[in-house]
C-alpha cells in the first residue's frame, strides 16, 4: 500500500518533516514513497500535548514545546519517568509511550515551526 | 504567518453565510465537504485541526448559537471568581481559519441521503459527517421536575444562562442557609464537576456567608477525587460541606420546585438554593438517527469514531461511548482532533492512523487550590480505546500547598491554552 509524504512524517524523520512541510506550503501533491506503516503517529499524539502546551504564544505556566531543542524534549520525556519526576502531571502520561514513541515524538516536536513567548 | 491561498480567502469571505446556500450537492467542486454538527469542544476542535491539516477540503460548522460558553471554569463563574465574558467565546477564529461557520439548529440526520436537515428546512450535504452535540438533559426523569421548571432549581449543566442564575441564587441566599446539590448516578458529563462545584461554592460562602451549608444529595456511593476532594473541604471549608452518598438516601424520588426540596428515599432535604443536575443522555438528533442503537449513548468505533450504524458519521465528545475516556472537554478536544485526522485520512483513500491520546480533568477545590486525575489512551488489540495500565491517576493526598498551589496555576493555563486553540 503506498503512503503519501504526509504519511512519512509520522517516521519522525526530521527531513521528511521538513520536506512535508514544504510540500504544504507550496500545496503540491507528491507521488508517494512506501514507508513502514508504524503503531502510532507522532502528529496524532502531538494533539494532546498541544491541548496544554498551546500552540500559539498564549499565556500560561506550561512552557510551549515546538520547534525547542530535541536532546532536551527527550531528556525531559526520560527524566519524567524517573523517580523524582518534579512534575504534577508529566510523570503520568510518559509511561503510556514506548521508549522509540518517546524518541519519535521529540523529534516530531523539534521538527515543528518555533514559536515564541 | 501564514498567507492564504485565494481558495481559502474566498472560503473566509463566504464564512457566516446561511444554510441555504450550502445546500450545494457534496463534491459539487470535487472538494470534500466535511459537515461538523456542534461548535463545542470536540466540534471546534475538529473542524480547526481539520482546516489546518487539509486546507483544500469545505469543513462547514453548524452550530446553534453565535457564542459559546463553557463549562470548564463555569463553576469559578458560579463561586463569583471570574466574569461570565471570560467564558464565552465566539466563531470569528475559526471563521478566519476558513471554516464555514452556520449558526442555526440541526434537526435532522437523513444518514443515508447524507444530508443534515437545519431547522429552517435547508438542507446541509456532506461526504463525512462529525457530530459532537454534548448531552441532553433528562429533566423529566425526577419525579416533580421539568424543563419549564429549571429556573426555579438550575441545573447550570450547560453554561449560559443557567450559569448567571445559579450564581445570582447563591449570592442571594439568605445569611446560614442551605445550598443543596442533587448529583446524578454516572456516566454523566464531567465526572468530577459537581464536587468542583460544591468546594467553590463554599470558598464564596465562607467570604461571603460563613455559616451556610452545603449538602450533596449523590445518586452514587463513591466519585471521581473523592480522596482528594474530601481532604480538601476537610482543610479548607471544615464542617461545611455534607456528602450524602446513594446508600444513605435511597435515590431521589420526588422534588417539590415551589418548597425547593428534594425527597429521597430515606430523607427530604430542604434547601435555599437548589442545584438539581438532572441524568443525561446522547441528544435526541442522534438517537432518532438510530446512532446509539438499543442505547442512550452512541457506540463507535474507537479508532475512528465513525458509527457501526452510519457509515461516513463520526460521533465524538459527551455523546459517544470513547473506550475509557471520561465525558471531558479535553476528551473532546482531542478526540476532535484525531477525528480530523481519521476523516482527513478517510477523505484521501489512506488508512487512517494511530495516536495516543491524553485526558487530564483539573478541579479548582479553591480558586488557588487544584488537583488533577490524568489518562493516557491506546487503541488495543480489539479496538477498544482502553486506558494504558500503569500510567495516569490522580494528584497525591497529603501534598503540600504549594502543590495545590501549582495545579491550580496549571488548570488556569491549560483552559487559556485550550480555549485559544479552539477559538482563538
Ligand atoms: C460544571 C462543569 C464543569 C466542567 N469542567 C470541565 C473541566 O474543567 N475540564 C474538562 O475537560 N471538562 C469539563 N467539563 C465537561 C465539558 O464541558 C464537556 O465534556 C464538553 O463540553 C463536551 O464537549 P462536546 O463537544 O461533547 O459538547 P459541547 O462542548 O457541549 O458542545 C456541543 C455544542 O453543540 C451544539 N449543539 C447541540 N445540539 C445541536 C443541534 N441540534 N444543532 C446545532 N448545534 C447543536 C451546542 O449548542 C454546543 O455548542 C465540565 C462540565 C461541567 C458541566
Amino acid at each position: 500500500m503506498p503512503f503519501c509524504a504526509r504519511l512519512t512524517l509520522r517516521t519522525g524523520n526530521l527531513a521528511l518533516a521538513d520536506m512535508h512541510r514544504y510540500l504544504l506550503a507550496v500545496g503540491f501533491a507528491v507521488a508517494c514513497t512506501p514507508v513502514l506503516a508504524q503503531s502510532t503517529s507522532d502528529e496524532i499524539t502531538f494533539l494532546s500535548c498541544q491541548m496544554c502546551h498551546g500552540q500559539t504564544d498564549s499565556a500560561g505556566m506550561m512552557p510551549v514545546i515546538q520547534g525547542k531543542p530535541y536532546e532536551g524534549l527527550v531528556q525531559s520525556l526520560a527524566s519524567f519517568s524517573g523517580q523524582n519526576p518534579g512534575t504534577t502531571i508529566m510523570h503520568r502520561f510518559v509511561g503510556g509511550l514506548t521508549p522509540e514513541e518517546r524518541d519519535s515524538l521529540a523529534r516530531y516536536i523539534s521538527g515543528l515551526e518555533g514559536v515564541s513567548r | 504567518m501564514k498567507r492564504f491561498s485565494r481558495r481559502e480567502t474566498l472560503a473566509i469571505s463566504t464564512s457566516f453565510v446561511t444554510g441555504s446556500l450550502l445546500a450545494a450537492p457534496a463534491k459539487a467542486q470535487g472538494r470534500p465537504r466535511v459537515v461538523i454538527v456542534g461548535g463545542g469542544f470536540g466540534g471546534a476542535s475538529a473542524a480547526r485541526t481539520l482546516r489546518q491539516i487539509e486546507p483544500d477540503f469545505d469543513v462547514i460548522l453548524i452550530t446553534e448559537a453565535a457564542q459559546f460558553s463553557t463549562c470548564p471554569f463555569s463553576n469559578m463563574v458560579i463561586a463569583g471568581e471570574r466574569p461570565f465574558e471570560a467564558i464565552t467565546f465566539g466563531y470569528d477564529g475559526l471563521a478566519a481559519r476558513g471554516v464555514q461557520i452556520v449558526i442555526g439548529r440541526a434537526i435532522e440526520l437523513q444518514t443515508s441521503g447524507q444530508v443534515v436537515v437545519m431547522e429552517d428546512g435547508t438542507k446541509v450535504a456532506y461526504d463525512r459527517l462529525i457530530v459532537s452535540p454534548g448531552i441532553e438533559l433528562k429533566y423529566t426523569d425526577i419525579p416533580g421536575y421539568d424543563e419549564a421548571l429549571q429556573d426555579r432549581m438550575p441545573h447550570a449543566w450547560k453554561a449560559g444562562a443557567q450559569t448567571v442564575l445559579l450564581r445570582d441564587q447563591i449570592a442571594a441566599m439568605r445569611q446560614g442557609g442551605t445550598f443543596v446539590m442533587s448529583v446524578p448516578n454516572n456516566p454523566y458529563r464531567c465526572p468530577p464537576g459537581p464536587y468542583e462545584r460544591a468546594g467553590l461554592v463554599a470558598h464564596f460562602f465562607k467570604k461571603n456567608n460563613p455559616t451556610a451549608k452545603i449538602i450533596i444529595v449523590d445518586g452514587k456511593d463513591s466519585f471521581s477525587k473523592q480522596a482528594l476532594f474530601t481532604e480538601a473541604w476537610d482543610h479548607l471549608y471544615p464542617g461545611m460541606i455534607t456528602h450524602v452518598p446513594f446508600s444513605d438516601n435511597g435515590g431521589v424520588i420526588e422534588v417539590d420546585p415551589e418548597a425547593l426540596t428534594v425527597t429521597t428515599a430515606f430523607e427530604t432535604f430542604a434547601g435555599d438554593v437548589v442545584n438539581l443536575i438532572p441524568p443525561q443522555r446522547a441528544p435526541q438528533l442522534l438517537l432518532q438517527a438510530g446512532l446509539g442503537g438499543d442505547g442512550e449513548w452512541c457506540p463507535i468505533d474507537q479508532a475512528t469514531f465513525e458509527s457501526p450504524f452510519a457509515p461516513g458519521v463520526h460521533v465524538l465528545g459527551d455523546a459517544a461511548i470513547v473506550g475509557d475516556m471520561p465525558k471531558s472537554g479535553f476528551s473532546a478536544s482531542v478526540q476532535g482532533g484525531v477525528c480530523a485526522h481519521v476523516v482527513a485520512a478517510l477523505l484521501q483513500g489512506e488508512p487512517p492512523q494511530q495516536g495516543v491520546l491524553l485526558n487530564t480533568c483539573y478541579s479548582l477545590v479553591g480558586p488557588e487550590y487544584g488537583i488533577s486525575v490524568a489518562g493516557v489512551y491506546r487503541v488495543n488489540a480489539e479496538g477498544r480505546l482502553k486506558s494504558v495500565e500503569g500510567t495516569g491517576g490522580t494528584s497525591p493526598t497529603g501534598a503540600s500547598d504549594d502543590f495545590r498551589v501549582s495545579e491550580a496555576a496549571y488548570a488556569k493555563s491549560w483552559y487559556a491554552n485550550m480555549t485559544t486553540y479552539l477559538f482563538g
